[in-house]
C-alpha cells in the first residue's frame, strides 16, 4: 500500500514539475508575476491584484523563496514567448503542487483507497490546471475538503472555517459554508451559527485588511462588486446560456440567484428529511457548482471544484461509476479547453499555436465547448442523483457522440446565428 | 477553565503527532513569513512599474454633437457616381439603394458609389451614415480629400473599424470623426483649410461567392463638435465621449495596464468603452461597461490586447489622452479620480529561440505528460493492483 501511494505521488509530482517548468498560462502568470515583483521589487503591496487577497498572500510567502534563490546569483530565463520566467514560475506553483499533494492525502485518509485519490491526483485536468496552466483553483480546494472531512468527523467549527478558508481564495467555499449555517439554523443551533458567523466575517477582515486603507470605492467596486458577478464590464463568458445567445456577461445572471436560493431550499428539505450528514451537504454542493458552470460566467477552470467532491461524494455513497466517471470527466474537460478555448501550443509557446487544425481551428470553438460541458455536467448528474452503476465505456462513447453531433451542427452547419 | 486547559494539553502531549504537526505548520508559517516582510522591495531585477498617469494632468472636456453643417438629400443622381467589376445598378428616392450583382469568379470583386462633398476639416465634422448591407458580402466607406495645397490625401486606413465590414441584414448607424480619421490614417494631424471632397461607399464580395446583393444608405450628415472644458476632473451635461488630457505623450512600449477609477453618471442603458490614446495611436481600450444601479463609480481595466477600435473623437497630437466613448446614451455626469499605469518589460528576444520543426516534439512531450503518465498509471492502480486494497 505504501509504495503504491509513493508510487502515485511520485507521478503526480513529476508531472506537475515537468509540464510547471515550460507551460504555463502567459496572461494569467504575467499578472500574478506582476504583482509578485512589484512587491519584492519595489516595495508596493498591489491593491489591484486580479483574485482574492487570501492568494495574493499564499502568493507573496512563496515568491520570498524564489527571492531568496535570485538573491543568490541564480539566473532565470524566459522560454519561448512567456511571460514569466521558467523558475519564477515554477515558485508560484509551488502552494497548487502542496495544496493537490495534500488533497490527495486527504483523500486518501479519507476513503482509504489509493485509486480514488489517485482519481484526483492523476487526473489530467487537475495536473493541466496546477502544472501546465498555473492556476490556483487547488489551493481553494484544499481547505474545501478538508471542510467536507471535518464535517464527517464531527468537527463542524473546523469544517466552517475551513469552508470560510476555502471561500477567501474562491468565493465557491461560501456554498457548502453558507448550507452549513442553514443546517444551523434549521437544527436551531443559534449559538454555532453565530460563531460560524463571526469566524467568517473575523476571516474576512483579516484577509481585506490591509486593502482597506486603498481607499474602500475600490474596495467596493474591485472585490465585492465584481466577485459577486455584479461588474459593470461587459466580460466574456463561457457557458452554454451566454454561448449560445450570443450575449455578453454584464453581472450575474437573475439564473444564478435562483438557483443558488433552489439549492439552499433543496439542501434543507433533504437534511430535514433524511439527517443532517456530509451526504446531503455534499450533493448539493456538487449541485450548486454544476448550476454555477452552467448559469455564471464559468471559467473553465471551474469545472474542476466538482472531481474531488464528486470522489468523496462516490466514496460516501458507494458509487464506483461516479469517482470512475469523474476520472473521464477530467479528460474530456482538459481535451475541451486545450483545443477549443486556447490551442494546444498556448500554454507550451506561450502564444496561440494550432497544432491540430480539425480539432481546434474550427469556427464557433465556444459553442462546441459549452454545449459538449453541459453534456458532461448532466451526465455527472445522472450519476449523482441516479442508482450506482458502473462506469462503461458506453459512456465515453456517449460523451464522443455528443461532441461529434455538437461540431456538426454548430461549428459545420453553424445553424446558431452567433 | 482548568477542565479546558487539561484537555487542550493533553491533545497536544510533546511527542504526539498532532503536537508534531502543529509544530511543523508553525514552522514553516514563519519560515515563509520572515523572507516575505525582510525581503520586501530588494530584488534587483526591475521589470515593472507603476505610475500615476493623472500627475501631468492637463484639461478634462466633454465632447458632443453640434448643429448639422451638411446632409445629403439624395434627390440629385449627378452627384454619385458608381464604378466596378460587377454589373450593378443605383437608385436615389430619398435614399440611396445599390443593387450588385456578382457572378462567381476566382478573385474577390467590389463595386463603389462616390458622392463629392465639400467637407472642412477645421469645422471638425463627424459624419453619421444610417445603411444597411445585406447578408454575403463586405462593405465599407472611405474618405479622401485635398489640402490648401492641392495635394490629395486618404482619411482612412486598412484596418480601420469603417473598412470591410460584414454585412449584417440590418439597419446599422456608424459614425465617423473626420479629422480623427485623417490623423489615424496619416500619423499627423491635417493641415488648416484641408477638405474632404469625396466619400465612397464599397460593397465586396469574396473569390467564389456570388448572387444579388443590395446596399441602402438612408441618412448621410455631418455635424460639428460641441466641446465642453473643465478646469476640474469633474463634468456636467450631455457628452457622446470625455476626453482627459493626460500630458505628454506616454511610451507603449511593455504597456501592461490601466486601471481607471471614475464616476460616470447617464440614462439606463449608458454603455461606454474606455480608451488611452497615446499621440493618434490607441494604446489601450477596455471592456464595455454599462451603469451599476450600485454606484455611478467603475474601476475600469485597460490592456493594450482588447484593443479592437478607436473613439469617435481623439485627444491632442502631442499628449496622452484617457477617452470614455458612449457608446448607447449620453454621459451626464463624469468625473476622475484615479487612473494607474502599469509597465511590464517584455522578455528578451533570447527567450524565443527555438526551432519551429522542434515545436512538435513539444506538443508530444506535453501529451505524454498530461494525459498518457497519469492515465497508464491510473490503470496500473485501477486493473493491476487492486486487489491489494
Amino acid at each position: 500500500m505504501k509504495n503504491k501511494v509513493l508510487a502515485t505521488l511520485l507521478v503526480g509530482l513529476i508531472a506537475r514539475v515537468e509540464l510547471a517548468s515550460f507551460a504555463g498560462h502567459p496572461f494569467d502568470l504575467s499578472l500574478f508575476a506582476y504583482s509578485n515583483r512589484l512587491y519584492y521589487e519595489t516595495g508596493q503591496f498591489d491593491f489591484l491584484f486580479p483574485a482574492l487577497p487570501a492568494l495574493y498572500y499564499v502568493q507573496l510567502a512563496f515568491y520570498s523563496l524564489y527571492v531568496l534563490v535570485r538573491d543568490l546569483g541564480v539566473p532565470d530565463l524566459i522560454f519561448m514567448y512567456h511571460t514569466n520566467f521558467i523558475l519564477e514560475g515554477i515558485f508560484l506553483r509551488i502552494p497548487l503542487i502542496l495544496s493537490d499533494v495534500g488533497i490527495f492525502l486527504l483523500i486518501f485518509r479519507f476513503t482509504g483507497k489509493v485509486r480514488y485519490a489517485a482519481f484526483y491526483l492523476l487526473n489530467p485536468f487537475i495536473i493541466y490546471l496546477t502544472g501546465a496552466w498555473g492556476t490556483y483553483d487547488s489551493l481553494m480546494m484544499l481547505p474545501l475538503v478538508s471542510g467536507f472531512i471535518w464535517f464527517a468527523k464531527g468537527q463542524r467549527r473546523l469544517a466552517s472555517v475551513s469552508f470560510a478558508i476555502s471561500g477567501l481564495v474562491k468565493l465557491f467555499g461560501f456554498v457548502p459554508f453558507g448550507l452549513l449555517a442553514l443546517q444551523n439554523l434549521a437544527q436551531k443551533r443559534f449559538k454555532e451559527f453565530a460563531l460560524q458567523a463571526g469566524t467568517a466575517v473575523g476571516l474576512a477582515f483579516l484577509s481585506f485588511a490591509p486593502y482597506l486603507g486603498a481607499g474602500l470605492q475600490d474596495f467596493y467596486v474591485g472585490f465585492v462588486l465584481r466577485f459577486l458577478g455584479l461588474s459593470g464590464a461587459q466580460t466574456r463568458a463561457y457557458n452554454v446560456v451566454a454561448a449560445l445567445s450570443g450575449l455578453r456577461f454584464a453581472g450575474s445572471s437573475p439564473f444564478v440567484f435562483f438557483g443558488l436560493a433552489a439549492v439552499a431550499v433543496a439542501f434543507v428539505l433533504h437534511s430535514v428529511k433524511w439527517g443532517f450528514s456530509l451526504q446531503p451537504l455534499l450533493l448539493w454542493s456538487i449541485v450548486a457548482a454544476v448550476w454555477l458552470d452552467i448559469f455564471s460566467q464559468s471559467e473553465p477552470q471551474w469545472l474542476s471544484w466538482l472531481i474531488p467532491m464528486s470522489i468523496l461524494y462516490a466514496f460516501l455513497t458507494k458509487r464506483e461509476g461516479l469517482a470512475g466517471y469523474t476520472y473521464f470527466f477530467g479528460i474530456i474537460c482538459t481535451f475541451l479547453s486545450i483545443t477549443l478555448l486556447q490551442s494546444v501550443g498556448y500554454l507550451i509557446v506561450g502564444t496561440p499555436l494550432v497544432f491540430f487544425n480539425a480539432i481546434e481551428a474550427i469556427p464557433r470553438t465556444v459553442v462546441v465547448y459549452s454545449v459538449t460541458v453541459l453534456g458532461t455536467l448532466v451526465t455527472l448528474l445522472g450519476y449523482v442523483f441516479f442508482k450506482p452503476v458502473r462506469f462503461k465505456i458506453e459512456v465515453v462513447a456517449l460523451i464522443a457522440l455528443i461532441y461529434l453531433q455538437v461540431y456538426f451542427w454548430f461549428s459545420i452547419m453553424r445553424i446558431v446565428p452567433v | 477553565m482548568k477542565t479546558a486547559i487539561y484537555s487542550t494539553s493533553k491533545n497536544f502531549r510533546f511527542g504526539s503527532k498532532s503536537f508534531r504537526l502543529y509544530w511543523v505548520l508553525l514552522l514553516l508559517v514563519l519560515t515563509l513569513a520572515i523572507p516575505t516582510i525582510f525581503l520586501r522591495g530588494t530584488l534587483q531585477q526591475k521589470s515593472v512599474l507603476q505610475t500615476n498617469g493623472l500627475s501631468n494632468f492637463a484639461t478634462l472636456e466633454g465632447v458632443t454633437l453640434g448643429p448639422t453643417i451638411w446632409a445629403e438629400s439624395f434627390t440629385n443622381l449627378t452627384s454619385w457616381s458608381l464604378s466596378g467589376s460587377a454589373p450593378a445598378i443605383l437608385q436615389l428616392n430619398n435614399s440611396l439603394a445599390l443593387s450588385v450583382a456578382f457572378a462567381s469568379k476566382s478573385v474577390a470583386q467590389a463595386v463603389s458609389t462616390t458622392r463629392s462633398a465639400n467637407l472642412s476639416l477645421d469645422q471638425n465634422p463627424i459624419v453619421t451614415i444610417t445603411m444597411g448591407v445585406t447578408r454575403g458580402v463586405s462593405y465599407g466607406i472611405r474618405f479622401f480629400g485635398v489640402t490648401p495645397n492641392n495635394a490629395s490625401f486618404a482619411a482612412w486606413r486598412e484596418g480601420d473599424s469603417l473598412q470591410h465590414r460584414p454585412g449584417l441584414g440590418t439597419r446599422e448607424t456608424i459614425s465617423a470623426n473626420l479629422a480623427s480619421e485623417f490623423y489615424l490614417a496619416n500619423q499627423k494631424p491635417p493641415l488648416a483649410g484641408s477638405r474632404i471632397t469625396k466619400i465612397v461607399f464599397y460593397i465586396e464580395a469574396a473569390a467564389l461567392a456570388s448572387g444579388n446583393f443590395a446596399m441602402t444608405v438612408t441618412k448621410l450628415q455631418a455635424n460639428s463638435v460641441l466641446e465642453t472644458k473643465a478646469t476640474s476632473m469633474e463634468l456636467n451635461g450631455n457628452f457622446t465621449a470625455v476626453v482627459a488630457d493626460l500630458g505628454p505623450a506616454i511610451t507603449n512600449q511593455g504597456l501592461f495596464q490601466v486601471f481607471v477609477g471614475l464616476d460616470i453618471g447617464g440614462p439606463s442603458g449608458l454603455t461606454y468603452v474606455p480608451y488611452l490614446t497615446s499621440g493618434a495611436s490607441v494604446v489601450a481600450q477596455g471592456f464595455t461597461y454599462v451603469t451599476k444601479v450600485a454606484t455611478t463609480y467603475e474601476l475600469a481595466l485597460l490592456q493594450p490586447s482588447f484593443v479592437s477600435s478607436s473613439p469617435l473623437f481623439l485627444g491632442k497630437p502631442t499628449s496622452s489622452s484617457l477617452i470614455v466613448s458612449a457608446k448607447t446614451g449620453l454621459i451626464n455626469f463624469f468625473r476622475l479620480d484615479s487612473i494607474s499605469i502599469r509597465y511590464l518589460a517584455a522578455p528578451s528576444a533570447a527567450g524565443q529561440i527555438l526551432d519551429p520543426a522542434n515545436y512538435q516534439a513539444l506538443a508530444y512531450y506535453y501529451v505524454v505528460f498530461l494525459f498518457v503518465i497519469p492515465i497508464a498509471m491510473v490503470l496500473l492502480l485501477v486493473k493491476v493492483f487492486r486487489d491489494e486494497e
